[in-house]
Formats: structure tokens, sequence, C-alpha cells
């Protein structure tokens, strides 16, 4: 396990088209909270 | 408080799964012509949010109808680029088996070096290295070969009297798989109209594929690499055999 961590290269996992990456987890979170108020007005009605 | 409540583990992995979703749309969307649909689309709902702002309610309408329109406008035009999308998802090998570090290598070592001397003398050559997904239809088109991979036999198959030097090789592994392989050309408006047909055969079959595509320019002898339908050019022998190696080891 600690093996499989050490080689992968946490640094460019997150530089790697980070504001792409950026992007779609703001896009992800406005959804998710979009939705989840959608899901509890309707379970108010 | 509220916060704390309300962050619980399903929460952070709905966000996650979400958030990969999203992630790998737009990746498969970079470099592609749906860039400027997004765009339009992005312009749209601009535009409909000023509308509800300013209270137009006729505009607001109209642009709602407009919207039900482009939905199934969308269907229609990116067919083929939706196929392609829902392929890519069901090619991926989820027990995908990797090569040895030392086999990757030695690989990569052998086609820069090939590419090297190709470059410097100006002959032209298109390769294309497969990844996860399979190149069987683009392999189907060529000459299966299925040579151990070498810098010599590279530079001999696309020495300009060969009779294989015509399309691209297919390497997989440590092998040479076909030759004289027919790559789909790329439509991208993107791409200049002072690229060739190789360099148009490299982006398509990178847009097509996850493939790593190297072209040498004849015209020239500069190095390109295309992966994922983005095209790198004027390349050295160092910097290929660094982002290809980078490339292929990626977590």
């Amino acid at each position: 396990m600690l093996r499989f961590l050490k080689k992968i290269n946490i640094k460019k996992a997150i530089t790697y088209n980070f504001w792409l990456k950026l992007i779609s987890l703001i896009i992800a979170i406005i959804t998710w909270v979009y939705v989840s108020g959608e899901i509890t007005e309707g379970i108010r009605i | 408080m509220d916060l704390v409540r309300l962050l619980n583990w399903k929460v952070i992995l709905e966000i996650l799964i979400l958030w990969i979703v999203i992630y790998r749309i737009f990746l498969f969307l970079k470099g592609t012509k749906a860039v400027y649909l997004l765009r339009g689309i992005i312009i749209l709902v601009i535009s409909l949010l000023l509308f509800q702002m300013f209270g137009l309610p006729v505009l607001t309408r109209i642009l709602t109808y407009l919207f039900a329109f482009f939905l199934i406008l969308i269907v229609i035009i990116f067919q083929p680029e939706l196929r392609e999308g829902l392929t890519r998802l069901g090619q991926r090998h989820i027990f995908h088996i990797e090569l040895k570090k030392e086999d990757i290598e030695k690989s990569l070592r052998e086609i820069v070096s090939g590419v090297g001397v190709l470059s410097r003398k100006k002959i032209g050559a298109l390769i294309a290295i497969k990844r996860e997904m399979g190149l069987k239809k683009f392999i189907e088109s060529g000459l299966i070969v299925n040579a151990e991979l070498s810098s010599e036999l590279l530079q001999n198959i696309f020495y300009p009297s060969a009779p294989l030097h015509d399309g691209g090789v297919i390497v997989e592994g440590t092998k040479i798989v076909a030759t004289s392989c027919l790559f789909p050309l790329s439509d991208n408006p993107g791409l200049g109209r002072t690229l060739g047909m190789r360099h148009r055969a490299a982006v398509g079959l990178s847009e097509n594929t996850d493939a790593l595509v190297i072209i040498v320019s004849e015209e020239n002898g500069f190095i390109s690499l295309a992966i994922n339908g983005q095209l790198t050019r004027n390349l050295t022998p160092n910097d290929l055999f660094t982002i290809l190696k980078g490339q292929l080891t990626k977590p």
C-alpha cells in the first residue's frame, strides 16, 4: 500500500489540468446544492 | 454547526462522483469542436439569467423554448461525438495490465532514438502508441507486422522509397503491431492551415482514441506529439521522451 502511495506523484496529480479540475469541482458543488435543494423542497410539499 | 451536520460521508461521496463525471466530460470535450457549443450554451444561460434579472418575460420565454429545441439539435449534430464518448466509456479497462516500467522505458528509448534520426534526415513519420483503448479498427486498415520494436526498424519503415512508408505505425508495448495504417483526419477548425495530412491524421487519431501520436514533419524535420486532440509542436527528442514517459507512467 505504501509502495503504491509512493508511486503516485501527488503534486502532479493536483497540478495536471488544475483549472479544469477546479471548475469541475465548483460546478459539482453548485449542482449538488441546487439538486439537493430541489429534493428537500419536494419532500416538504 | 449546520455545515458540519451537512457534510456527512454520503454528501462527500455524491459530490466526489459528480466531480469525477463532470471532469471526465470536460476532458473529453477539450480540444473538440464541442467546446464551441459549450461556449454557446454558456452565452445562452447568461442571457437567460440577464433577461430574468431585468424582468423581460417575452425574451425569457423565447429563450426557454430555444433551449428545448437546442437539446434535440445537440443530439443530432453531435451524434458522432456522443457515440465516441460512450464507446470510450465502455472501452476503459478496469483491470488494465500495465507494462513494467523498464519495458516502457526501453520502448520509449527505441522510439525516441528512431524519431531523432528521422527528424535529422527530414523523413516524415507517423507513430501511434497504444494506451488503454483498443486500436483494432486502425490496425486492420494497415499491414500487421508484430515485430520487436527497434529504432532501426522504425527508420526502415519510414524510409521514403520503402513500400510501407505511407500511413502510420502502431506500437503496442514492446511491439510494432502494424504499419501503413490509416488514421482518421481531424476536422478541428483550430488547427492551422499549414498543417499537412500527417499532422491532421495524428490529431484525428488522438481525438478518437487515447493513443499518443508522434509526427515527424518531412518539410522541416520537426517532431510533434498529439494527445487527446492537442498538438504540441517542435519538440526535441529529450522533450518527447519526458512527455511520453510522463504520459505512460501517469498515476
